[in-house]
């Protein structure tokens, strides 16, 4: 027997057992807080998928926002730069919707959402004549932008809730976006801030090739 | 066992699990995109969430198995 042979099929082999234990670990503990029962699966005679039927693709891993220290700012062209608690955001009027979010990876989730509209959070700031571009920005460093007449005419929500429990931090706890009609991708999670401008600007995929408007009509590739 | 013996079982171990996870992983990919077809498919075990959680974590042992496999030829041969 040579022993530097076995040395080395043993050592492959041991590489191999701890890929398997980290993958019983990963799927053991995914980190993820799990629903519970509250989960609403359906809503209005149409069926939701689970908030777990995500696919964790953040730029940064999943963000742990400290609610107690949390700010929503909204800043750049408006009349008065506002800073929101999550409980000052929380108190505006909600609403509730079903959309369904695609990734720019092929899958899809359809989610109950409720949250608030961006355009009562931008009527209390007061848009300036010239803004053109609102930006979102968020905790771990990502951003994207639209058009703010795509924010207006749509009434796009910033959601804090998910199938009827409050959005857990891998799906972007405290606020995400609801891009109705775009891809993935400019459905930002853990918003801090808002800035309108009057330039164009491009986030983070964007900046990397993706589609800048990011409609669902057309491709993501720029 | 001898050490041949005991080499040609670890190299078939290694092969049969690779092809194992390989499926695996491609039945999980496809269960994350198509789970209205993988689901069934399946018998309702790669349900559209299990798929993803198994997708991201059988990178490692598909990675692990996949250079056992290419190395252990060559190893042996030492």
């Amino acid at each position: 027997m040579r022993p530097g042979r076995m040395v080395a099929v043993l050592i492959l082999l041991l590489m191999v057992l701890l890929a398997f234990a980290y993958a019983i670990s990963a799927l053991l503990n995914p980190g993820a807080g799990a629903p519970g029962t509250d989960e609403v699966r359906e809503y209005q005679g149409q069926k939701l998928s689970s908030i777990d039927d995500f696919r964790e693709n953040s730029i940064k891993g999943p963000q742990h926002i400290d609610i107690t220290r949390y700010n929503l700012t909204i800043n750049g062209l408006v009349d008065h730069t506002k800073t929101y608690s999550y409980a000052d955001v929380l108190s505006h009027p909600n609403y509730r919707k079903v959309v369904t979010l695609n990734c720019v990876e092929g899958w899809s989730v359809t989610i109950l959402w409720e949250g608030v509209r961006v355009n009562d959070l931008l009527n209390e700031s007061g848009v300036k004549p010239g803004a053109r571009t609102i930006i979102f920005y968020a905790a771990d460093g990502y951003s994207t932008s639209f058009s703010l007449d795509y924010i207006r005419d749509n009434n796009i929500m910033l959601a804090y809730r998910m199938n009827n429990i409050t959005m857990p931090p891998e799906r972007g706890y405290p606020f995400q976006l609801v891009a109705e009609n775009k891809w993935g991708y400019k459905w930002i999670k853990w918003v801090t801030r808002i800035e309108l401008t009057d330039q164009d600007y491009r986030g983070y995929w964007e900046q990397r090739g993706y589609s800048n408007s990011g409609d669902l009509n057309a491709s993501f590739l720029g | 066992m001898d050490e041949k013996a005991f080499y040609k079982v670890v190299r078939k171990a290694i092969a049969w699990l690779l092809l194992a996870v390989t499926i695996l992983f491609l039945l999980s990919g496809f269960g994350i995109v198509y789970p209205d077809l993988v689901g069934p498919f399946t018998l309702g075990l790669l349900y559209k969430g299990i798929s993803i959680r198994l997708h991201d974590v059988l990178w490692a042992p598909f990675i692990a198995l996949l250079t056992a496999h290419l190395l252990l030829r060559s190893v042996i041969k030492l």
